[in-house]
């Protein structure tokens, strides 16, 4: 028989045997820092998909919080990170023309003129291909959101021409973000506040930019109810031949804005030439666009293909600005473009884009406007906080 | 000494707690697809003569495809899954070095063994191209609208995009997407090969591109008959594309 002695002594041998199993956490050096005192219990935030659209991803190592949204916020429409402090994300990415600027170039810093347009935020979060490389800008160069706050528009001379060590610098020294990134990523140091956690939050809250209640979206849930005929005429334009049977009349517009039940992007999230300027050869561009990023020269002259939600709010279009109007982008793509050897095959192999007429491109122009949404004007957590 | 025994056993089982069971033995599998025109490797956006009175020419924009349900029977005639589907594009061969390259898929961790088939579906199965890719993550090519057409409720199953340039000089494009039900071809390459610990087997796979419209019974008339999107089943578009996702599908040679 054993005695209760002995049985302890075997429980005791479990336990120890189980926690040999694990490994010793190292919890570091204490931390004589004063952030330390403050809770740090971040809120988790699901974003939630707008009706058509699939779960948000994100990066593993960028969890989205409440926190981290509102620190984002703050850092997007704070002048803080350019040099001088006068100009933030925000001035480039205004809430009412879709997170653009209405410019056809950005301008940035002593008012200095940028190469291309300030893209839109809208939806930009879905823009990521995960298996990709190249997925923001115009020119595809960035990864990831946060990649791009990192290395795109603080140093950049044309936008806002800081320094990060400056803005690292600044920011540790602000009185109240330094608190915002312990509520928001647990540091315990001032010093800890860094480029890469700047790029998260911003991140963060550009994830939740997220707009899909147009007419079109309305349509959709009830049909037939929300849209005009002339929006359904464009629309039918829009799609073309996609419809099920082959079209008289097809703007093939879907190809490269496409829409799929569960994902109605407007976009394929892809890079094409389409048709914006005349070349013998792929190495004639003057712009090299995608090309000039991924070394590929069948790629010249390609750049990202956009979302057509609000694009009636993202005035002037194509990645230099140089169509002011909608009318103006659809005349572009029913003169089925300019050659060159890698237009885009939905323009090379169109055989009816080319013969819309005035009143077909007044339909498809206002089925565009029908994939508008205002209603997110006045929504207080996208507006500045200043 | 009872006791003293039980505690070693305790002690015994405790330890060999800790250990991990030994893994099962796995090796990969690259299957390389390879493009050539006749005897060259293909290389994109480059003019290429045909051999034919009229085109003359033919230039190659993109040759992108679908492939699913690959699997592998080994010699004791078990039928081991490898992968359900992946997409392939020769976008990368653009120079004779990267077409001798060509596009390789890899399938990890698969059981070691001798194989003697490899089974490859050319497109998609009726039934995963009844699903949509807001139901796949962006990382699985099933998961991009690029590969998806909304309104047919279907994927592009294979693009086939270029240049002619016919007798009488002129160019013009042609384009075929097949993306709708009932085009998933299956492909069955009577081949031995094996799949060893720890190591990576290579299988090359040659599109023979001039096989793609130049065979003769089952030549496609790139002047007349330069697009489908794929249209209702029965349709002129329809019998087009899939004919042209036939002809890709019978134009893949496994490299002996």
């Amino acid at each position: 028989m054993f005695g209760f002695n002995k049985i302890y002594i075997i429980i005791a041998i479990l336990i120890l045997g189980i926690m040999a199993c694990n490994e010793t956490e190292y919890i570091g050096p204490l931390s004589p820092c004063a952030l330390s005192a403050i809770s740090y219990n971040p809120t988790s935030y699901t974003v939630t998909p707008p009706n058509g659209f699939p779960a948000m991803e994100h990066p593993n190592d960028n969890p989205i919080t409440v926190e981290g949204i509102e620190l984002g916020r703050h850092l997007f429409y704070d002048p803080i990170l350019s040099r001088d402090s006068t100009i933030s994300c925000g001035s480039c990415h205004i809430l009412n023309k879709a997170f653009t600027d209405g410019r056809a170039k950005a301008i940035g810093i002593d008012n200095l003129l940028g190469n291309r347009s300030s893209m839109s935020l809208i939806n930009i979060g879905y823009s990521r291909v995960k298996s990709r490389s190249h997925n923001f800008m115009w020119d595809g160069r960035f990864e990831s959101l946060e990649e791009q706050v990192v290395k795109g528009p603080i140093e950049d001379p044309l936008e806002m021409d800081n320094t990060w060590e400056k803005v690292e610098s600044d920011l540790r020294k602000h009185h109240e973000y330094p608190k915002m990134f312990r509520k928001a990523f647990g540091i315990d140091c001032k010093e800890d506040i860094t480029r890469d956690l700047v790029g998260k939050a911003i991140a963060q809250f550009e994830r939740t930019l997220n707009s899909a209640n147009s007419k079109f979206d309305q349509d959709q849930w009830v049909p037939f109810v929300y849209m005009t005929a002339q929006e359904l005429r464009g629309m039918t334009l829009f799609i073309g031949d996609a419809a099920g049977v082959p079209s008289t009349k097809d703007a093939e517009c879907a190809h490269c804005h496409s829409f799929s039940q569960n994902k109605a992007l407007f976009a394929r999230n892809d890079f094409s030439n389409n048709g914006l300027d005349s070349v013998t050869n792929l190495t004639d561009f003057i712009d090299l666009g995608y090309g000039y990023i991924t070394n590929n020269i069948s790629e010249n002259g390609q750049f990202k293909e956009v979302t057509l939600r609000n694009i009636a709010l993202t005035a002037p279009y194509m990645h230099d600005g140089r169509f002011a109007t909608l009318e103006e982008v659809v005349d572009h793509y029913t003169s089925g473009g300019n050659p060159s050897p890698n237009l885009a095959s939905e323009l090379t192999t169109a055989p009816t884009i080319t013969t819309l007429t005035t009143s077909d491109k007044e339909d498809l122009i206002a089925f565009l406007h029908a994939l508008t949404d205002t209603s997110y004007f006045n929504k207080s957590e996208w507006m500045s906080p200043f | 000494m009872r006791n003293i025994c039980f505690i070693l056993l305790i002690t015994t089982i405790w330890g060999s707690s800790c250990i991990e069971p030994p893994e099962e033995s796995k090796g990969n599998l690259d299957i390389i697809f390879k493009a050539r025109y006749e005897t060259n490797p293909l290389i994109l956006f480059q003019n290429t003569s045909t051999g034919q009175s009229d085109p003359t020419s033919i230039i190659f924009k993109k040759l992108d495809f679908f492939i699913s349900d690959i699997k592998g029977v080994m010699n004791n005639s078990n039928t081991i899954a490898f992968s359900d589907v992946g997409y392939i594009s020769m976008a990368n061969s653009l120079n004779q070095t990267s077409s001798e390259e060509g596009t390789t898929f890899s399938i990890k961790d698969l059981p070691i063994g001798n194989y003697n088939q490899l089974k490859l579906g050319i497109g998609l199965s009726d039934n995963v191209n009844s699903t949509s890719p807001g139901s796949y993550p962006s990382s699985s090519p099933l998961g991009l609208n690029s590969n998806y057409w909304a309104s047919w409720n279907s994927y592009i199953l294979c693009k086939l995009e270029g240049d002619i340039i016919q007798a009488n000089s002129n160019t013009s494009s042609f384009l075929y997407h097949a993306g709708v039900n009932g085009m998933h071809q299956q492909e069955i390459y009577n081949y031995d090969f094996n799949i060893s610990d720890g190591k990576t087997t290579q299988i090359v796979i040659y599109i023979n591109a001039d096989e793609l419209f130049f065979k003769t019974g089952a030549e496609i008339d790139l002047i007349n008959e330069n697009q489908t999107h794929s249209g209702t089943t029965g349709s002129t578009e329809y019998n087009l594309a899939k004919k042209a996702i036939e002809n890709l599908a019978n134009s893949l040679y496994i490299q002996s």
